[in-house]
């Protein structure tokens, strides 16, 4: 067995494949190489309000607040670079909590509604991020440092592409009647820059087949929720987190920062879901009331509702950058309004 | 066998560990609910199946006598195989290398 010749055409063919593979998922299927919203990739934007940049402009929030904030608009605006921390699928008050909590942060937290998520016990998708956060060992560390040359190059590195989950989503497996519920995957539907700005991906837009896989998903999660607690308990259980906004609020504005809240845009049937589910006056309201804060609602600005949401939850790429240049300029006016001095927002 | 015995190992009463068995064995039993999709069905068998195929080829052959003998482009595609399945299946984890210690 000669080992070097064996080891030479092993190495040619799998590179053979792999480049095969990319190849397939970069032109037939349109991806593009781009991070991979790891863990990590949260830890390394969190470490950035703890060590560098405590007085940071910070947003947290749901997959709404990343997907629809430009950054770079942004820091034209205001002169910061700000740290995106929002977690899709993920409730923001626990997020506003642990900010809350961070006894160096003194900064400006914006805050993303997205009014059902504020149902979820607990952060929600992504709760291992902010564990991952404080118990990130060094060889984490290393292997995300070491993924992102490979995430930033590969198209076909990411969580649509997966062997087994492409083989999963296949027609043609049959049915089996009676059996319950399974979700699909959501898809990815972004492409993430290493700051965590996440810009929806074209083709949702452009391509109406892959546009009604992704709104169905929407309205299969949101038609296949497990059923909400009993009255008595909701409404304690959202008690709670109105006085738990309060006492986070008051704390971030004792150390000289201060709290804004914004409600990102929704459509179609998503928007008419929340509007059951979790209606302005109790979910919005009571949230902005109780913080005692600037709440920006998309629906009370032309400025603000008039932009695409191709998939009903999600500002075009298109769009963002117009929509983030308007929202800076109310949210200085109603932050000038209430007498909130922040030299970055240039009030 | 030894999963069936499993079952009984494992149960919290006699009652559930028949019951157990049962639907293990096929016979549904009352109030059933089917938990596993086409998909998974089929992997678990071609994954058992392959295993007890390639379990019963080698069970008076060694790896490395199997391996002398074949074609050296032989064990080179299959090596280049297993390195694509794996590249492509991606693993779980956020980091392509994983460290653990």
């Amino acid at each position: 067995m000669r080992w070097p010749r064996v080891a030479i055409l092993a190495v040619v063919f799998a590179a053979i494949g792999i480049g095969a593979w990319e190849a397939y998922w970069r032109v037939a299927q349109g991806y593009e190489a781009s991070y991979r919203n790891s863990d990590g990739q949260w830890a390394e934007a969190r470490r950035r309000v703890d060590r560098s940049e405590p007085n940071a402009t910070v947003f947290i929030g749901s997959s709404r607040t990343q997907f629809d904030i430009d950054l770079d608009v942004w820091e034209e605006e205001t002169g910061v670079h700000a740290v995106q921390l929002a977690l899709e699928g993920s409730n923001a008050i626990p997020i506003l909590t642990h900010i809350a909590d961070d006894e160096d942060f003194a900064g400006l937290l914006v805050v993303g509604i997205t009014p059902p998520l504020v149902f979820l016990p607990g952060v929600g998708l992504r709760a291992e991020a902010v564990e991952h956060y404080f118990d990130e060992t060094p060889s984490q560390w290393m292997g995300n440092k070491l993924s992102y040359p490979l995430e930033t190059r590969l198209a076909f590195y990411n969580i649509d592409t997966k062997l087994f989950t492409v083989l999963t989503r296949q027609a043609w497996w049959p049915d089996r009647p009676g059996l319950p519920f399974q979700q699909q995957e959501v898809r990815k539907i972004e492409n993430m820059r290493r700051d965590r700005q996440a810009d929806l991906w074209n083709r949702v837009e452009d391509d109406p087949a892959f546009n009604a896989i992704v709104t169905g998903t929407w309205q299969e999660i949101l038609e296949n929720l497990p059923p909400p607690p009993p009255p008595e308990v909701a409404q304690a259980a959202f008690e709670a987190l109105l006085e738990q906004v309060a006492v986070d609020v008051a704390k971030i504005r004792a150390r000289g920062g201060e709290v804004v809240f914004i409600r990102p845009p929704s459509s179609d049937w998503f928007r008419e879901f929340e509007r059951q589910a979790s209606p302005r006056e109790m979910v919005w309201e009571s949230i902005v009331g109780t913080a005692g804060a600037v709440g920006v609602h998309f629906e009370d600005y032309p400025a603000l509702s008039d932009v695409r949401t191709p998939e009903w939850s999600h500002i075009s790429s298109r769009d963002k950058a117009r929509w983030t240049r308007a929202l800076v300029g109310i949210l200085r006016d109603r932050m000038t309004e209430r007498g909130i001095h922040r030299p970055e927002m240039g009030t | 066998l030894v999963n069936l015995t499993w079952v009984f190992f494992r149960a919290q009463s006699f009652g559930q560990a028949w019951t157990m068995t049962r639907t293990m064995l096929g016979f549904g039993v009352e109030g059933s609910v089917l938990v596993l999709s086409t998909y998974l069905v089929t992997t678990v068998i071609v994954v058992t199946v392959g295993m007890l195929a390639v379990h019963w080829f080698m069970r008076s052959r060694r790896l490395e006598e199997v391996v002398a003998k074949s074609p050296w482009w032989l064990t080179g595609l299959v090596w280049a195989g297993m390195i694509f399945l794996i590249v492509i299946t991606q693993g779980s984890g956020d980091a392509f290398i994983y460290f653990q210690f």
